[in-house]
């Protein structure tokens, strides 16, 4: 079960979950508000705002978590467990104008795609309450996953016999291979690193609550679901770019510069698609909420 | 002597404060959607805000359970999300709105006293 806000709980159960959050970390005081929204049913009291919280565990203090992420000469750095529902948010909040924000692991930053789109006027600021969790995930989500897929198998059934024994995989700034392999390893290393990971967001839109209509699904757990397709993308895409780099060396035996930069648009592009989409379909399921017709 | 610029930083601060005020008290009135907040409040130099900082600031509202929105046809173009306050919304409003009425009334008379 999920509430909306505070004022779904008992009187009772609202002064406790406030007052747990004024205590909390300023800094996880969202997340845990929103963990409390997810696992809390309208009508709740203290005692089921109590067992949530005893179910958190101790939460640490700012102190124990100050190493993991900060700023190094300007550069920020996080290495916080990146989960899916991290990955998400991080990618899209539209209402965020900052287009980098600092990484979603590691050092440095990430684009923040929902600037861009709202920068661009495809999306409004506001389009959805909660970024990514007004629909649920649409099954062409998987779409550019499953291409890179398929185009991976297709050409490799094709053109993988006529192939040198020996080929260049990952590709550096000159267009040279980082790393020589026989033709076996490099064809069933670009399948698998695109069929599992489609297979993987397969699984995350299948599974329960994935993608049927009518099935309510906690907030951040929709969440998490698109970022586990999304990172699935951007695997699948970029081996399948990578592969292409590979059979194009093997049959002109020239650098190929042009792999490191095709294989992040392909990504990024993929992303934006699925994210930007995904937000639409929230767009229109609170406009279908609130509105008598939608389409005018 | 702090310089103008320091002046302005300090006056930045001032207006990160009482943003949040201001947009209760707007909503209060009647529901408003993001950017005619915007424009609402950069009536009010003193208190003029960007699209960037309305909509974090909106959702952060909401999440807290403040305010709502609501998505409402529009006679002119797409329909637009409106936000209005809830119940807690006008508790808080009530309860800044005292908090700086008593900070505002102090500030001024040691303001007087001390010219």
């Amino acid at each position: 079960m999920t509430i909306a806000g505070p004022a779904d709980l008992s009187p009772a159960g609202r002064r406790r979950a406030e007052e747990f959050l004024a205590a909390a970390p300023v800094d996880l005081r969202d997340d845990l508000r929103a963990h409390l929204y997810d696992n809390l049913a309208p009508g709740d009291s203290e005692p089921e705002v109590e067992a949530v919280i005893a179910a958190l565990g101790p939460i640490g203090n700012e102190r124990s978590r100050r190493g993991l992420r900060g700023r190094i000469l300007g550069v920020p750095y996080d290495f916080t467990a990146p989960t899916w529902d991290k990955i998400a948010s991080r990618l899209w909040n539209p209402a965020d104008p900052r287009i980098w924000q600092p990484h979603l692991f590691g050092i440095g930053w990430s684009p923040n795609l929902g600037a861009v789109a709202a920068r661009l006027g495809l999306i409004e600021p506001d389009a959805e309450d909660d970024p990514l969790t007004g629909a649920a995930l649409s099954p062409a989500a998987l779409l550019p996953a499953a291409v890179a897929t398929a185009a991976v198998l297709g050409s490799a059934a094709i053109l993988g016999r006529s192939l040198p024994d020996r080929v260049g995989r990952g590709w550096r700034g000159d267009g040279s291979p980082k790393q020589v392999d026989s033709r076996a390893r490099a064809i069933v290393g670009s399948i698998g690193w695109t069929l599992a990971p489609t297979a993987l967001g397969a699984f995350a839109l299948g599974g329960p609550g994935g993608h049927t209509v009518g099935v309510p699904e906690a907030t951040s757990a929709r969440r998490s679901r698109t970022g586990a397709v999304v990172v699935a993308t951007a695997v699948a895409t970029g081996t399948a770019v990578d592969w292409a780099g590979t059979v194009v060396r093997a049959r002109t035996g020239r650098p190929q510069p042009w792999v490191g930069p095709a294989a992040i648009l392909a990504a990024t592009g993929s992303i934006f698609a699925i994210l930007l989409t995904q937000a639409r379909r929230g767009r229109r399921a609170e406009q279908t909420r609130d509105l008598a017709d939608p389409e005018g | 002597m702090p310089n103008s610029r320091e002046t302005e930083a300090w006056g930045s601060q001032i207006r990160k404060g009482v943003v949040e005020l201001a947009v209760l008290g707007l909503l209060a009135g009647e529901p408003r959607y993001g950017s005619q907040l915007v424009d609402d409040l950069a009536e009010h130099p003193a208190l003029a805000i960007s699209a960037g900082t309305i909509y974090p600031l909106l959702s952060r509202l909401r999440r807290a359970g403040l305010i709502e929105s609501n998505w409402v046809e529009s006679p002119v173009g797409p329909p637009r999300k409106y936000y209005t306050l809830t119940d807690e919304g006008r508790t808080a409003l009530a309860s800044m709105t005292s908090a700086w009425s008593d900070v505002t009334t102090t500030l001024t008379r040691i303001l007087q006293e001390g010219s």
